[in-house]
């Protein structure tokens, strides 16, 4: 992960994901043109707003992840619309977690998620080395 | 030096539970259809083929269990298409569980649950089987293998534990689902003929109430036996283990349990005393445990059932870092804020009797009903009062290093001790009578999963501020 930004396989992963969810939906859509023909026209509605989201939306979204470790929490800035600041104190951080769905495994990436009582941060998919490494750093800091 | 530990083959079972009623039952009546009438349906060989994928992941998925005990941290993987790896420090854990049912005895496994304050409520963060012999090694890991002492009780006191926190309501929650599941798999109408039984018993009972009046006490009698029961057998040798920084308590007759937990992550102590435990003169001492137990709270009992003395000894025994200190606060004991404590018992007292004179005047074939209701609602609006002067007489607040309270919750008396760091938030409620008398009510909210908290009613709310100043540096 360089300068704490996440990679640009995380945004191919998340076009592929979402990609694949938005066809299917277009799919469905499409098929039930024998009604009308307004139902293709909603069709290409979606297909121009997926296009939108896939290829403008979610770079943008995942440019503007920074992760950052001042000294003794977890700061997480994003936001392309609504900027949001996430910060957790080191002390307040129960466990760290990685999650890998087989697509992710296959591109070297892994999610990792951050526990503390009544609140959770999800940071999105990055290289599976840097999460491990992470992960020892919050352990490691978390005891301190 | 780190040691791999593997789930035990019975997590399989705990993997296809959810699969139970769906799947599981289906397939064995259909097999057993088969060899009583030599039929096979369509739908048989389809749940056949889902319960064999099913059962292949299960199994798949509990061969990729690992738990990892390292020197600072425990790392638990697990998953074989959708792969989770989670590190906890063994610091912050809140305590770990294991449990042990009679099949888990047989196949010498155990449940081995990992709580922490993350996670979601109600239900442990990990949960997973072990050999009890890995289970051994892994709390001995967490926990370190220094000789406890132990501390047993008595199956009396379980049982006047048992008796005194048992409720009707309770079992009706625990006993309704059972008669239902039951009825639904052996395929008649278990609830019916239970009912019919109820009526048939409660008709050959004479008295000057209505037969519906028996019927209803029978039912809560039953159901007040049920949660007896279930309660009796759940903390039945109850045993707690005593380290100079940990607690283990265990308990159970069929399922056994134990929980581990170090002293510091209890987030606070409550004693306790039901309207029965009050009869009796007894208390019973539980703690807060973030992130602990797979039921609505998260408190363990260490204490089940006690005279006073014993129990304030078990207390400063066992937590006396948590002993109060800091200025007492508490209402004025006069016969004006007395009148205060009493205003709901009397509107309450008031309401009943006015609702059930008109009722008896609308509905004069029920008279004898709306006679037997109005009795029951008069009495408990009489316990409510007297819990009233309880709180009027020893109702209290200290804020100082740790926080005490004392009062009443429900129809429990209680008394809650907790480090003021533990504290989640301070509410001062002030309604319109509280201002001219210039008094407040405190709420005490403690920073945890279940959020514990406690009022104390009718304070000075000058005396309030300072104290909160004093103790956390607020001007309020």
């Amino acid at each position: 992960m360089k300068e704490n930004q996440l990679p640009k396989k995380t945004v191919t992963l998340w076009q592929i994901r979402i990609g694949l969810i938005g066809l299917i939906l277009l799919i469905l859509v499409c098929a039930f043109g024998f009604l009308t023909r307004w139902v293709l026209l909603g069709g290409a509605v979606i297909a121009v707003m997926l296009a939108v989201f896939l290829f403008w939306y979610l770079p943008r979204y995942f440019k503007s992840y920074e992760i950052l470790f001042p000294k003794g929490a977890v700061v997480i800035n994003r936001g392309v619309f609504i900027k949001t600041t996430h910060i957790m104190p080191f002390s307040r951080l129960v466990y760290a977690q990685s999650f890998a769905t087989p697509l992710a495994k296959k591109m070297g990436l892994s999610a990792l998620a951050l526990k503390a009582a009544r609140s959770s941060i999800i940071i999105p998919e990055f290289d599976a080395k840097d999460v491990d490494y992470y992960i020892d750093f919050l352990a490691k800091e978390g005891e301190a | 030096m780190k040691r791999e530990f593997r789930a035990h083959p019975l997590m399989i079972t705990r993997l296809i539970k959810p699969f139970l009623f769906v799947l599981i039952f289906p397939v064995i009546k259909g097999v057993l259809q088969y060899f009583i009438k030599g039929e096979v349906t369509g739908v048989l060989t389809l749940e056949l083929i889902a319960f064999m994928a099913i059962t292949l992941m299960a199994a798949l998925r509990c061969a990729s269990f690992r738990l990892i005990c390292g020197k600072n941290t425990v790392t638990i993987r697990m998953g074989l298409i959708f792969k989770t790896k989670s590190v906890i420090s063994i610091a912050k854990l809140s305590s770990v569980q294991t449990e042990q049912n009679p099949i888990d005895a047989v196949f010498r496994a155990v449940t081995y649950r990992i709580n922490t304050e993350a996670g979601p409520k109600g239900s442990a963060d990990f949960e997973f089987k072990l050999s009890l012999s890995d289970s051994k090694e892994v709390s001995r890991r967490l926990y370190g293998d220094k000789k406890p002492t132990a501390v047993k009780f008595s199956v009396f006191k379980v049982a006047v534990m048992a008796a005194t926190t048992s409720s009707a309501v309770t079992g009706m929650i625990i006993g309704v689902p059972i008669i239902n599941k039951a009825g639904k798999l052996l395929g008649f109408a278990l609830d019916k003929m239970l009912f019919d039984e109820i009526n048939n018993v409660s008709s050959k009972v004479q008295s000057y109430f209505p037969p519906i009046v028996n019927t209803i006490t029978l039912i809560f009698l039953l159901a007040y036996g049920v949660s007896f029961f279930y309660s009796l057998f759940k903390y039945i040798n109850f045993k707690l283990f005593l380290e100079e920084d940990n607690l283990e308590v265990r308990a159970g007759f069929f399922i056994r349990s134990r929980t581990s937990f170090k002293k510091k992550s209890v987030k606070d102590v409550i004693i306790d005393q039901t309207p029965l435990m009050r009869l009796f003169k007894r208390y019973a001492m539980k703690v807060s445990v973030g992130g602990y137990g797979n039921s609505k709270s998260e408190r363990a009992v260490i204490v089940p059932s006690g005279r006073r003395g014993e129990i304030k000894r078990c207390f400063s025994m066992y937590f006396p870092f948590l002993a109060p200190d800091g200025k007492l606060l508490h209402a004025k004991r006069d016969n004006r804020t007395k009148r205060r404590f009493l205003f709901w018992p009397t509107l309450w007292f008031i309401a009943v009797i006015v609702l059930s004179s008109v009722l008896s005047l609308i509905f004069k074939s029920f008279s004898r009903l709306i006679l037997f209701l109005t009795v029951v609602a008069c009495c408990v609006i009489m316990y409510y009062a007297y819990l009233c002067i309880f709180e009027f007489r020893f109702g209290k607040l200290k804020m100082g290093k740790n926080i005490f309270a004392q009062t009443v919750k429900g129809f429990n008396t209680c008394e809650l001790y907790c480090p003021m760091e533990n504290v989640g938030q301070i509410k001062l409620i002030r309604n319109i009578p509280d201002v001219p008398r210039k008094t407040c009510k405190v709420v005490v909210t403690v920073c945890s999963e279940s959020a514990d908290s406690i009022k104390v009613r009718h304070l000075n709310y000058d005396e309030v501020k300072k104290s909160i100043a004093e103790c956390y540096g607020v001007e309020v």
